[in-house]
C-alpha cells in the first residue's frame, strides 16, 4: 500500500512502468490526494538520462600482467608430437638395411681397429641378451632379420669400416664406475632424449641387438637403450679414444634420469 | 578466471571502473589509486572470479575502496578544527549543459550519484547494483528516484 514514507518507491515503479493495472491506479489516487508530491513525479519524467562521459584510465598497461605459458601445455605439446611420432614410426613400412646404411649388431670377438674409421661411426655393443620386455617389443615386426645374418653383416661392417682402423680401440665401459662416468649433461643428450622414435625404429629392425648407429644423436640414445635394458652390466663401446669420455658423460647423464 | 581473460577484463572495464570511481570521488589521484587496487585485487582472487562477473566484482571494489578512503578522509577532517567548510560549486554564466549536470551530480549525495551512473552510463540492473553497493534494489530504485529528482531541481536553479 502507498503512503508518505515509501512513495518514492512506488512513483519510481511507476515512471518505469514496472506496477500492473490496479497498482498504477492506485498511485495515481495517491498523487491525486497529495498534490504537492505531484512535482516530484514530474521532475522525474523530465530528469536526463546520464551518459558516458570521454574518459578513460590514463595508465591501462598498468593494470595488464604478463601471462606465463603454463608448462603443462608445453608437456602436452611433447606428448603430442610424441605419440604422433611412435605412431608413424610404427606404421611406416620397415627399412631392410643396407651397406651404406647405419647398421645394428652385437659385435662379437672384435679385433683390435687398424684401419681408418668413418668419422662420425660409433658402434656400441652389448654382451647380454635382451630382457625378455625388449624382446617382447621388437619382435612385434615380423620381418626381423636373424641374429646370425645381422652378426655377420656387422662383423663384414667392422671389417670394413672400423676394425683395423689405428684409431679405433675396443673399450669396456662400466656404466657405473663412477671414476669413468664424468662430465655434466649437455643440450645434445636432452635432444636425444626428445626422440624416443629413434629407440623404436632401431629396436624394431634388430630385436636382439641394442643398436649400431652412425649418427652422434643416435649413439647418444643408444646409451641411453643399453643402460635401460642392461643396468648391471659393462657393454663393449667400439669408439675412438676421445669419444669414450663424451659416451661415459651420456650414460652418467641418462642414469640420473631414467 | 585466467591470466588471458584478466586480461581481457583489462582492456574491457579500466575505463568502465575509472568512470565509475570518478562518480564516486572527486580526486583523480584517489580514483587511479582505487581502480589500481581493483585490478590487483582481480588479479590476486582471480581462479575464484568467473571471467563474466569481473566487471561487477571490479565495481564492487572499486566502491569499497573508495567508501574506505572517503571514511577515512572524513574522520580526518573531522580532526581538523579549522577545516574550511565543504565549497560550494555555483554556475557560472553560460556553461552548456554538460557541465551543468555535472555539477548538479556532485551536489547529490554519494550514493544516489553511484546508483545513478551505474544505472544510466554502466546499464546495471537494479539487482546488480544492490550487490555492486550492498543495497536491496528496492534501495537502489529510491536512491535513483532521490537522485533524478535531485537533480532535475538543480538544473532548474540553473535554469536549464
Amino acid at each position: 500500500m502507498i503512503n508518505t514514507d515509501n512513495y518514492e518507491l512506488y512513483f519510481f515503479q511507476y515512471q518505469e512502468d514496472m506496477l500492473d493495472e490496479a497498482a498504477r491506479r492506485e498511485v495515481e489516487a495517491f498523487v491525486a490526494l497529495h498534490p504537492e508530491l505531484a512535482e516530484e513525479m514530474t521532475l522525474y519524467a523530465e530528469a536526463p538520462v546520464l551518459t558516458a562521459e570521454e574518459v578513460s584510465f590514463p595508465d591501462k598497461n598498468s593494470l595488464r600482467r604478463t601471462v606465463a605459458f603454463p608448462w603443462w601445455r608445453y608437456a602436452a605439446a611433447a606428448a603430442v608430437v610424441v605419440g604422433i611420432g611412435t605412431t608413424v614410426m610404427l606404421t611406416l613400412p620397415r627399412q631392410e638395411p643396407s651397406a651404406d646404411q647405419p647398421l645394428v649388431a652385437r659385435v662379437e670377438n672384435v679385433a683390435r681397429p687398424t684401419q681408418q674409421p668413418q668419422p662420425d661411426t660409433i658402434l656400441v655393443e652389448k654382451q647380454a641378451a635382451l630382457p625378455s620386455g625388449a624382446e617382447r617389443q621388437c619382435t612385434q615386426r615380423p620381418t626381423v632379420q636373424p641374429a646370425e645374418s645381422i652378426a655377420e653383416c656387422v662383423r663384414e661392417q667392422v671389417a670394413q669400416e672400423v676394425v683395423g682402423e689405428p684409431e679405433w680401440e675396443i673399450m669396456e665401459v662400466d656404466v657405473f664406475d663412477s671414476q669413468m662416468l664424468v662430465g655434466e649433461p649437455c643440450e645434445p643428450m636432452l635432444a636425444a632424449v626428445e626422440e624416443p622414435q629413434t629407440q623404436e625404429s632401431v629396436a624394431y629392425q634388430h630385436p636382439e641387438i641394442v643398436w649400431v648407429d652412425y649418427s652422434t644423436t643416435r649413439s647418444e640414445f643408444l646409451v641411453e637403450v643399453v643402460t635401460d635394458l642392461y643396468p648391471e652390466q659393462t657393454m663393449q663401446v667400439v669408439t675412438k679414444p676421445g669419444r669414450l669420455e663424451r659416451i661415459s658423460k651420456i650414460v652418467k647423464f641418462l642414469q640420473s634420469i631414467v | 578466471m585466467t591470466g588471458e581473460e584478466y586480461n581481457r577484463n583489462v582492456d574491457l572495464w579500466a575505463d568502465s571502473a575509472y568512470r565509475f570511481a570518478r562518480r564516486c570521488c572527486n580526486d583523480d589521484e584517489c580514483c587511479r589509486d582505487a581502480v589500481q587496487d581493483a585490478f590487483a585485487s582481480l588479479w590476486e582472487h582471480r581462479r575464484g572470479v568467473d571471467a563474466d562477473k569481473g566487471k561487477q566484482w571490479l565495481m564492487s571494489t572499486v566502491h569499497n575502496r573508495l567508501m574506505s578512503l572517503l571514511r577515512h578522509e572524513q574522520s580526518a577532517t573531522r580532526a581538523a578544527e579549522n577545516s574550511p567548510p565543504p565549497r560550494m560549486v555555483e554556475p557560472d554564466v553560460g556553461f552548456d549543459l554538460r557541465e551543468a549536470i555535472e555539477r548538479a551530480l556532485q551536489s547529490l549525495p554519494s550514493v544516489q550519484r553511484q546508483c545513478l551512473q551505474l544505472c544510466d552510463v554502466e546499464g546495471y540492473h537494479y539487482k546488480e547494483i544492490g550487490n555492486i553497493l550492498n543495497l536491496s534494489d528496492q534501495q537502489v530504485q529510491v536512491y535513483i528516484f532521490r537522485a533524478r529528482v535531485a537533480l532535475r531541481k538543480k538544473l532548474k536553479e540553473y535554469q536549464i
